[in-house]
């Protein structure tokens, strides 16, 4: 058994707000081995960020806050970390890209100059040093003319460069992990393949294991080896990427899959999966999912449902549970 | 390669040079202000006496309050001595204590108005209550006392100045920081493993030097303003040791405001002349600086 580079035990990030407390990620577990891809899949607002920047120790605080769990990166726990030693881990061996490849470079240096800073600031090199190396990473994220470009400003790229250019900094120090939240999500169609190729071809040749938030099932498809599905702050199934989409057990994984368009049939709505998000301050009693669940019974409005091994997946609803009535008739492909 | 190099990057100060060298009335200033600022420099070459001594006439007598003529062009003030050398000497000391006034004031205004912007909490609390302290006081008043406290010199008068005048400076770095901060470049930064104060200096304040600039730029005139004011009411520069201000103090004497006009109305006008180029300046920098605000 091959051990984790990272593992995440009973994550809980709550933020503080007038009204109370209100609990972001709650309970989040899963492992991550090294050269894996993770998919972290959900809709705004369940959780993925936060649980991102929970493991980067980013959670701005007040009022965000870690309230329990384990974060073992190599077996020590993050959480209990200073500070100090934190800073030098980010960017080092723990590596994040933002969503934003537009506001995410600063506007008054040249990207090359960005680059040489994560060198400067972990490797301790000489200037000169560094700037080859920066040039060096700009010409392995398929940058053309990377001496030039180096030189440039972030505005006189496109939001594609400017993407490749973060990817060119998080992976500066060879990072054992990285974690990409939304790389594609502000980039159009094309450039967003251009740039998955770009991390896998990366991975393969670094062995990074990536942790990639997403909202897109599209992308995970692509990219992941495994995924967990989040909803309202809960991780609701974890299963490989081929059982996720051939059999999907959550009812919100279903209606995930569901609301996708297909390519060859047409019609006049599309499918959506009934009411929103409910609110973090105002959970539903029993399963999180239940007012939006087809399957809903009794049992799921009274308690939470437990998270229970469905073939090679694990998913946390009753109806892979023997509680469940009826359980000879269940049905599984949507 | 390395040409291309050379065409391609606008780096953002370069696009602002290029705006600011549009504006006319901006590049008066600038040329008014580097004249000025030469004189200053060359002060000794340029005038034509020794500010400090009075200088006689053909009868042996002190040559006090003589009228401009070809020998003094703006006449001798009440000791005999020459106006317009004293008036370049004087630029020195003006042109001196702005600039080292607004240093002062730039440097703890930038460094509070960040750490509260950045930090924000009881950090911010405690230096924003300050601010509004400092700001409550009658500013004329407090200088004046601190000044006789401190024995009036040209040092006291820097300090001074510099130490009332920090609190606009801070509100406005502390706005800016409270917006930039907010970037993802920030976090980005923070996330691949700066420290706090490499994300202030590095990342955060070169996005707001633009203001600071500017800033800067509009109190360095108001510092001249304000050690003319203090030296007028004899707080500030100290005779004989010529500043604008003092020799403007000349004018409260009757017989010289009345008949002896180019005494007070020299120094008076070098002060109006370098206040208004720095401020022209100052807007022409604004216009640059901040290409939202366009005026073309």
């Amino acid at each position: 058994m091959r051990e984790p580079v990272l593992e995440v035990k009973g994550l809980e990030t709550v933020f503080k707000t007038e009204e109370g407390s209100v609990p972001a990620v709650n309970g989040l577990d899963f492992s991550l081995y090294e050269g894996e891809t993770l998919g972290i899949v959900g809709e705004s607002g369940c959780g993925k960020s936060v649980a991102a920047l929970s493991i980067m120790g980013l959670i701005p605080s007040p009022p965000g806050r870690v309230a329990a769990g384990q974060i073992m990166y190599r077996g020590e726990d993050l959480l209990g970390f200073s500070e100090e030693r934190m800073r030098r881990i980010r960017g080092n061996q723990i590596s994040m890209i933002f969503q934003e490849p537009m506001t995410a470079l600063n506007p008054v240096y040249t990207v090359g100059n960005q680059i040489e800073e994560t060198f400067r600031q972990h490797r301790n090199m000489s200037k000169q040093e560094a700037f080859q190396k920066s040039v060096q990473m700009l010409e392995l994220v398929g940058i053309p003319l990377p001496e030039q470009r180096a030189g440039e400003y972030p505005h006189q790229l496109s939001g594609g460069m400017r993407q490749r250019v973060m990817i060119a900094m998080a992976l500066a120090c060879r990072p054992d992990v990285l974690i990409a939240d939304e790389p594609t999500t502000a980039l159009d169609v094309t450039i967003q393949a251009q740039i998955l190729n770009l991390m896998k071809d990366l991975k393969k040749q670094f062995g990074t294991t990536i942790m990639l938030i997403t909202h897109d099932l599209g992308v995970v498809a692509e990219t992941a080896a495994n995924v967990i599905v989040m909803y309202a702050g809960e991780a609701v199934e974890y299963a490989g990427v081929e059982d996720l989409f051939n059999a999907p057990r959550h009812p919100y994984t279903e209606g995930l899959l569901g609301s996708i368009p297909k390519i060859d049939e047409s019609c006049e709505m599309l499918t959506t999966i009934e009411g929103v998000v409910p609110s973090l301050m105002d959970m539903p009693e029993g399963c999180r999912f239940h007012p939006r669940c087809h399957y809903k019974k009794e049992l799921c409005t009274q308690k939470a449902p437990p998270l229970v091994e469905s073939g090679a997946s694990r998913v946390k609803c009753f109806k892979y549970t023997d509680q469940w009535p009826h359980r000879n008739r269940r049905t599984i492909s949507p | 390669m390395k040409k291309g190099h050379k065409q391609k990057s606008q780096s953002f100060y370069a696009l602002a040079f290029r705006r600011f060298k549009k504006n006319k009335l901006a590049l008066w200033g600038v040329f008014v202000l580097l004249s000025l600022i030469a004189s200053a420099i060359f002060a000794p070459l340029i005038a034509p006496y020794d500010p400090y001594m009075s200088v006689r006439n053909d009868k042996g007598m002190l040559d006090i309050l003589s009228p401009p003529s070809s020998a003094h062009f703006l006449g001798t003030d009440s000791v005999g001595r020459d106006v317009a050398s004293r008036l370049i000497y004087a630029g020195r000391v003006s042109l001196s204590v702005g600039v080292v006034a607004v240093s002062i004031s730039i440097v703890i205004g930038t460094v509070l108005g960040s750490l509260a912007g950045f930090f924000g909490r009881w950090v911010d609390s405690v230096i924003m209550r300050g601010v509004d302290v400092v700001i409550c006081f009658p500013v004329l008043f407090l200088i004046i006392t601190i000044s006789t406290l401190l024995k009036p010199s040209i040092y006291t008068t820097m300090i001074v100045i510099g130490l009332v005048s920090w609190t606009n400076t801070a509100r406005l770095v502390r706005g800016e920081i409270l917006k930039v901060r907010e970037f993802e470049f920030v976090e980005s930064s923070r996330a691949l493993g700066a420290r706090n104060g490499r994300i202030i200096f590095r990342h955060i304040l070169p996005n707001i030097m633009a203001p600071i600039v500017v800033q800067a730029t509009l109190q360095t005139a108001q510092a001249i303003l304000i050690e003319a004011s203090l030296s007028f009411l004899g707080v500030g520069v100290q005779q004989p040791i010529p500043s604008w201000g003092n020799m403007l103090n000349e004018a409260m004497s009757l017989t010289i405001l009345a008949f002896k006009p180019m005494i007070w109305f020299s120094p008076g006008i070098a002060i109006v002349i370098t206040v208004l180029s720095i401020n022209f300046i100052g807007d022409g920098l604004r216009d640059a600086l901040d290409p939202k605000l366009g005026n073309n």
